[in-house]
């Protein structure tokens, strides 16, 4: 199958995992980010300056489902953060890749804060490298590579991107 | 203004108790911080880059002396140049490149070109057209290249003065200070492993304050305490060389264990256990018994070794009330593959999504907004003391003070 031949269906549910995982991290509900994800997944905030001359240095270096519960047991418990609200805006998704259940897909993402006193505020512009598979019969991450774009991040990223 | 001092000048008076307090004038004074560029940064040897990130030949990076744009870049000899990234004809800043290489610098306005230490070599239609326009006759070439800078290499780092006549770097950073520098930068090949770069709003200040601050890093950083990488139960030093400006904190790590000092840490969490322990997995590194030194190069760098994560944190103030963090992360040519991934795993507590980091970004901002409101008050630096002397401890804030003691003088408060 090429990829411009992926089923309506399939798509329904890449575009419903892009919404769960926009909606589990700005509602807060940071305990189902890592669920999104197979056990042994890689997720990595990369700057595209880094990315585009394989330097490997990245914002979140995360290689496991554990080392994402880490992060979700941080962002609770123990960063010392200012009150903010996120708003991840991921775009439409692009199938770049359909081979043996594995489904490699690119896709756009805008992450605004906002917070007392002050406007709302982008935190970063960059693209989403996803590769998809199927477990138990649900979609997963097996990766989820964000590339950003902004050189400059604004004071602090404090959730995944 | 014969014996007028800045803050006559200025009508800012600083306090009587000296570098024990910091008025909270500095951190928003649009004058101080334009005196700040002259008298501090101009005449410092700052950090600019590493050598290995311009290995060959006319490969250029661009980089900060305090707010101005400048080009570090590798002749065709080999050697290290800085010129300031302004074209001397209109203005312009030329380069607009992050990193690359070129032989010659073209100014796009005018296509006024440079060779690599900063001569002008060509203008065109210099000499007019057909007899009609031109420059004048008494135009000298020699007259109006880049401005260039200092440069001083050791071990790989490369620092730039706009002051020609600066003593040496050796001499500048002293004998202390060079023992720290020379146990991260012992000449083995350095690898760039990338950057992080966050605008923190807050002054700059704030920011070299917060890397000569022991005492918040052992009660803020949850991270740092429970895992024992930097806590005040632990045997510590914070050594200076003889003005006072550049620090070494260093700490060697503990146990997460309940202790008389843990105790009274309200951020000690006893059962905090990571999932995947691969994110802290330090091993030895360095000779010596230290597992984490912090150096601070005043005025703009700060050489983070903490465990087994190496970055250069440069300090860009932006004006009074921001500054951008570079990051630049390197390891060892020679690193083992097992290094490596300790280092990229260990990345996770730095910048701007950093388990440690996010604190200190957050407070900073924080403290800015502080200062905002309050121009008639000020600091109380008074941890361990009023003076700037080296301590067998890190319940002290003497590295501030030494800080502000060089401060007060080359700002003439």
């Amino acid at each position: 199958m090429t990829a411009s031949h992926v089923s309506s269906e399939l798509y329904f549910d890449i575009l419903q995992l892009f919404a769960a995982y926009a909606d589990c991290l700005d509602s807060g509900d940071y305990d189902l980010w890592p669920e999104l994800f197979t056990e042994d997944a890689t997720y990595r905030i990369v700057p595209r300056e880094n990315h585009d001359r394989n330097l490997p240095i990245a914002l979140f270096f995360t290689e496991s489902r554990d080392m994402m519960k880490d992060r979700v047991y941080a962002i609770k418990e123990s960063l010392m953060t200012e009150p903010r609200f996120y708003r991840h805006i991921n775009s439409a998704a692009r199938i770049v890749g359909h081979d043996t259940g594995v489904i490699k897909v690119k896709s756009n993402v805008l992450l605004v804060e906002s917070m007392i006193e002050k406007p709302t505020e982008i935190v970063l512009s960059g693209c989403y490298l996803d590769t998809l598979v199927r477990q138990d019969g649900r979609l997963l991450f097996q990766e989820r590579i964000c590339v950003v774009d902004t050189l400059l991040i604004p004071t602090s990223l404090i959730v995944p991107a | 203004m014969l014996n007028r001092t800045l803050a006559d000048e200025l009508d800012l008076k600083w306090p009587k108790e000296g570098a024990a307090c910091v008025p909270y004038w500095v951190y928003t004074d649009p004058r101080v911080y334009a005196a700040e560029q002259e008298r501090i940064f101009a005449r410092s040897w700052n950090y600019v880059a590493l050598e290995a990130e311009i290995p060959k030949a006319g490969d250029f990076v661009r980089s900060t002396v305090g707010d101005k744009s400048i080009i570090v870049t590798r002749d065709a000899s080999g050697e290290i140049r800085a010129v300031a990234n302004r074209c001397a004809h209109r203005g312009v800043e030329f380069c607009r490149q992050p990193h690359g290489n070129a032989p010659k610098f073209i100014c796009p306005y005018h296509q006024w070109t440079y060779d690599s230490s900063g001569k002008l070599v060509g203008v065109p239609f210099r000499r007019g057209y057909n007899g009609k326009g031109g420059m004048p006759d008494d135009f000298d070439m020699k007259d109006h290249g880049l401005r260039t800078l200092k440069v001083a290499v050791r071990n790989g780092v490369i620092f730039a003065s706009f002051d020609h006549s600066i003593e040496s770097l050796e001499d500048n950073l002293g004998v202390a200070m060079l023992k720290y520098f020379d146990r991260v930068f012992d000449g083995r090949e350095l690898e760039v492993l990338g950057h992080m770069r966050q605008r923190i709003p807050c002054n700059w200040k704030l920011m070299a304050e917060n890397l000569k601050d022991p005492y918040h890093a052992s009660v803020l950083h949850v991270f740092l305490i429970t895992f024992g990488l930097f806590r005040l139960d632990q045997i510590a030093t914070a050594e200076f060389d003889p003005t006072g400006r550049h620090a070494a904190l260093t700490s060697r790590r503990g146990e997460q264990t309940l202790n008389a000092a843990t105790a009274q840490l309200s951020n000690f969490k006893q059962d905090m256990k990571l999932r995947d322990a691969r994110l802290l997995q330090p091993t030895k590194e360095f000779p010596g018994d230290w597992t984490v030194v912090m150096q601070t190069i005043f005025p703009n760098l700060i050489i983070q070794q903490q465990s087994n994560t190496l970055a250069m944190r440069q300090i860009v103030p932006r004006g009074p009330r921001h500054f951008d963090l570079n990051w630049m992360f390197f390891g060892y040519r020679d690193d083992t593959p097992e290094m490596r991934e300790r280092l990229l795993r260990q990345a996770n507590l730095m910048g701007p999504s950093g388990l440690v980091s996010v604190d200190d970004s957050e407070v900073l901002a924080m403290s800015q907004r502080g200062v905002e409101a309050a121009q008639e008050a000020q600091a109380i630096v008074e941890m361990s003391g009023r003076d700037a002397s080296d301590t067998d401890h890190m319940i002290t804030e003497a590295a501030i003070r030494g800080f502000y003691k060089t401060y007060i003088d080359m700002m003439d408060f």
